[in-house]
């Protein structure tokens, strides 16, 4: 995007040797780091890398051991978050924190009335309402209501809402953590767009992410991070993604998906599971239908909210259906409970580890065998020794990084979580196994592991579904590819045709205007 | 390169692991027999009367009766939930089976429909929270009420005495007033008897397990294939049925009932369990934790006795007591929190 930053060379922030440790563990040693006027500046690394320790240091929620923060060419303190909003530091973090019930503008101006709250005891909504207007309009998002209730806001719009909400003080410097990791390919791109023109307007952006096409395409400089050290700085078109990659890695990894499995013999056989003109209760989707053979990916990609969750949810029993049918190894499995179908051998992954996925409060023995307890029962009794044993081979299987099995869920990082849920599906050798988004925000060294997993598990003869908003894990990973598109099945890919370009005709609609007569040429170069 | 070198990611070698000792005691229960320990040495120092059998028996006695609605509440407690109704329930277990015994039905009889009662009670409550979806904080605190307002209606308030009953019932007078060998309460065997089950089955049964799954994250149970609604209904019927034996009991030991039986036994029974290590958030918790909490709740009100504090000042001093052992607690924990992050 903007190419401003060699015409403004005022650095805005300045980091000199920052260290930080916690206790005896070191986190940060000696960074430094620089933002310009106007570019958009990624920080990129592994889970744990210390990325976040250091947005912290930024942020003011972490006061650094040693190293100096110059902004705007002076050394300052930055006490706490509100100090660094008082300096133009506007943090936009990887999870939406607004409050739910009250409207968009009072969010915006969360900490504006809370500074006021004293000098101004009466709030000035129908002022607040259309200052909010203002800034919404400023980031070309006037189609956001700043008096909706932000919980009836879409997921992008509330992003929207939480840029909006750091630039309400006249803000300098952004950072944003992931800001993509939850919007469609539309809503994204309406992100760029925003960071365009807040560039032209002098904004230095940190962009934090995992997603190595963004940096490419949005971002100006790049920094790395590798165990608490700034390891290299590039510009972004000096840098090369194998080089990145090991950068961050420490070590070469490869970035290519495993192979696929090629033949598609398989066909001919009878399938594994299939649905039937499947509808949901709530009417989420409707007339559903398709079949998952042995030794298959299968992908289910489309748009965030095209209800691919759903389909699958309702297929292991998690929601009602109204219609349809299910019948997996020969078997009826329709109306039966998540219980009974989980142990029949198919499985279900959630996309959502930290809320449906892991107990994390607990230690991550307990968590594997929560879905078999059977594995580590006799006469209703736990044995613990099994229940150990179980967790050994399953960490050293998955190789999850820990601190031994005795180690709370919540304290691991998020590619171990993510892997962690693996162990936890496959504690008990499935059938089949549907994985809902299986490496949304994890480093790329964890999601190499995590493909070259499920592709090893096909050729086991299990069958495996995999739903991602990824396009590019869909196309590296999937020997055939179902579209969904606002409910329904719109497409199927197989093969050689498994690309990007194929998936995105089915999955914008596309398909439509060519239908009715449309030139589908156009179509698919704009997608 | 066709594979990552899974090596290096640092998967924890399993020697590394086992050398580790599985846990028995929390810190938390370590502490708890600490304080205890200092306590009771103290007491017996300083006070001539606390280390006398009738002191002890009196401490003990009364120790034994909570102890049995503690380890219902724990059970709650560990699902996510919170019963407030335990004391009324309780109540309403004395009175039916007082009503019935003195209308000349077998008494074993009477105990097992006031327990039926008591489980219906806790099944309305448990359904109440898992098919409307109401809280278990108004659900159990309007029961609350409605079993001490159904005493009341069925005893129109006089307290109903039973010593002339249970005179021509000594078996069954046995469980509540009997002694075993001529010195240990029966209360007490039957109390321990049930302690050490519940806290082996809490420990090591996989449906228990399923009660913590479902309070460390019921959405994360539910996708585990757990029937969560099962899990909540059975423990608010367990919680409603552990209040119900102790009013069993203790219509037996006391030979009657007084109407306002069981007042604040919730209080005490949540404060123990807190005391004890029993997560408020649920997921976390165990008997044994909570029944030392209860017995230094126990002992606080024993001292306060002996050294005869002002009545009107029992309260605030046991609660502050409450809150300093919570205290304590809570900075060790964050202290242990720095040193590791």
């Amino acid at each position: 995007m903007s190419k401003t930053g060699e015409r403004m060379s005022g650095n805005l922030l300045e980091l000199k040797n920052i260290s930080k440790s916690f206790g005896s563990n070191q986190v940060l040693f000696g960074v430094n780091f620089e933002l310009r006027q106007g570019e958009v500046h990624a920080i990129i690394g592994e889970n744990g890398a210390g990325k976040s320790t250091l947005m912290n240091v930024v942020a003011g929620l972490l006061q650094p051991d040693s190293g100096e923060i110059i902004i705007g060419g002076e050394s300052v303190r930055i006490n706490n978050p509100f100090d660094a909003r008082k300096k133009g530091i506007g943090f936009v973090h990887q999870e939406i924190a607004l409050c739910a019930d009250v409207t968009a503008a009072q969010n915006i101006f969360m900490s504006r009335t809370a500074i006021q709250a004293f000098a101004k005891p009466f709030m000035d909504y129908k002022r607040q309402s259309e200052e909010a207007r203002e800034i919404l309009r400023g980031l070309g998002s006037a189609n956001i209501d700043p008096d909706a209730c932000v919980a009836n806001l879409s997921i992008s719009s509330q992003q929207v809402v939480e840029i909006a909400k750091a630039l309400s003080d006249s803000c300098e410097i952004l950072i944003l953590d992931e800001p993509t990791a939850s919007l469609t390919e539309t809503e994204t791109n309406a992100l760029y767009r925003i960071m365009r023109r807040l560039t032209l307007q002098g904004i230095g952006i940190i962009y934090i992410s995992h997603r190595m096409s963004e940096i490419f395409e949005h971002c100006d400089r790049v920094s790395v991070l590798r165990d608490g050290c700034m390891i290299s700085r590039y510009t972004v078109a000096e840098a090369g993604l194998q080089q990145l990659v090991n950068d961050m890695a420490g070590r070469e990894v490869t970035t290519i998906y495993p192979k696929k499995s090629g033949k598609l013999e398989y066909r001919g056989n009878n399938p594994l599971l299939s649905a039937e003109n499947l509808a949901d209760a709530n009417k989420r989707f409707s007339d559903v239908s398709f079949k998952l053979y042995k030794g298959e990916i299968l992908g289910f990609s489309g748009l965030v909210g095209s209800g691919r969750s759903e389909v699958m949810q309702g297929i292991v029993g998690l929601r009602r259906l109204k219609r349809g049918k299910v019948i997996f190894e020969e078997n009826d499995i329709t109306g039966m409970t998540p219980q009974a179908i989980f142990s029949n051998g198919l499985l279900y992954m959630t996309e959502d580890r930290k809320e449906s996925g892991l107990f994390l409060g607990m230690n991550i023995a307990n968590n594997i065998p929560s879905t078999h307890l059977d594995l580590i029962t006799s006469d209703g009794i736990i044995n613990a020794n099994r229940e150990r044993e179980l967790a050994l081979r399953m960490i050293e299987e998955l190789s999850v990084r820990t601190l031994g099995i005795a180690q709370n869920a919540m304290d691991l990082s998020g590619g171990n979580q993510q892997k962690l849920l693996i162990a936890k599906l496959l504690a008990k050798k499935p059938r089949a196994v549907i994985l809902d988004e299986p490496t949304r925000g994890i480093d790329v060294a964890a999601k190499a592991e995590i493909h070259q997993l499920l592709r090893r598990l096909v050729t086991e003869d299990i069958g495996v579904i995999i739903i991602s908003s990824e396009l590019n894990e869909i196309t590296g990973m999937c020997d055939r590819v179902a579209v969904m598109r606002e409910g329904s099945l719109v497409g199927e890919v197989v093969g050689d045709d498994v690309n990007s370009n194929r998936i995105m005709y089915f999955a914008s609609g596309a398909f439509k205007l060519d239908d009715a007569g449309g030139s589908a040429a156009n179509m698919r170069a704009s997608a | 390169m066709d594979t990552v070198k899974l090596t290096e990611t640092g998967a924890a070698k399993p020697s590394e692991i086992k050398k580790k000792k599985w846990k028995i005691l929390e810190m938390r229960e370590l502490n708890l027999m600490l304080i205890l320990l200092v306590i009771i040495i103290g007491l017996s120092l300083t006070n001539e009367y606390f280390a006398t059998w009738t002191n002890l028996r009196v401490v003990i006695g009364s120790f034994s009766l909570d102890g049995i609605a503690v380890i219902g509440m724990t059970v709650i407690l560990i699902s996510g939930g919170i019963d407030l109704s335990i004391g009324s329930v309780m109540c309403l277990s004395m009175t039916i089976c007082a009503l019935l015994i003195r209308a000349s039905v077998n008494p074993w009889l009477s105990a097992l429909l006031a327990l039926f009662g008591c489980a219906v009670a806790g099944l309305i409550m448990g359904l109440l929270i898992t098919k409307i979806h109401l809280s278990h904080f108004i659900v159990t605190l309007c029961f609350l009420g409605i079993a001490r307002g159904i005493v009341y209606a069925l005893t129109t308030g006089t307290p109903i005495s039973l010593v002339g009953a249970l005179k021509d019932l000594p078996a069954f007078r046995f469980i509540g007033q009997g002694q075993v060998g001529g010195i240990i309460p029966m209360t007490v065997i039957i109390f321990l008897a049930l302690a050490v089950a519940s806290e082996i089955f809490v420990r090591k049964s996989s449906l228990m397990r399923l009660v913590f799954y479902t309070g460390s994250s019921e959405k994360a149970a539910a996708f585990s294939g757990i029937n969560v609604d099962r899990v909540k209904l059975a423990t608010c019927v367990t919680c409603s049925l552990f209040a119900g034996i102790e009013g069993i009991i203790y219509v037996n030991k006391f030979s009657g009932v007084p109407v306002s039986a069981g007042t604040g036994l919730e209080m005490t029974a949540i404060a123990s369990a807190v005391i004890g290590g029993v997560s408020m958030n649920g997921g976390r918790g165990s008997v044994l934790g909570a029944i030392l909490g209860l017995a230094l709740m126990a002992l606080v009100q024993n001292a306060l006795t002996l050294f005869t504090a002002p009545p009107f000042w029992q309260d605030l001093i046991r609660y502050l007591i409450v809150l300093g052992a919570v205290l304590l607690d809570a900075l060790q924990k964050n202290r242990a929190i720095r040193r590791m992050a």
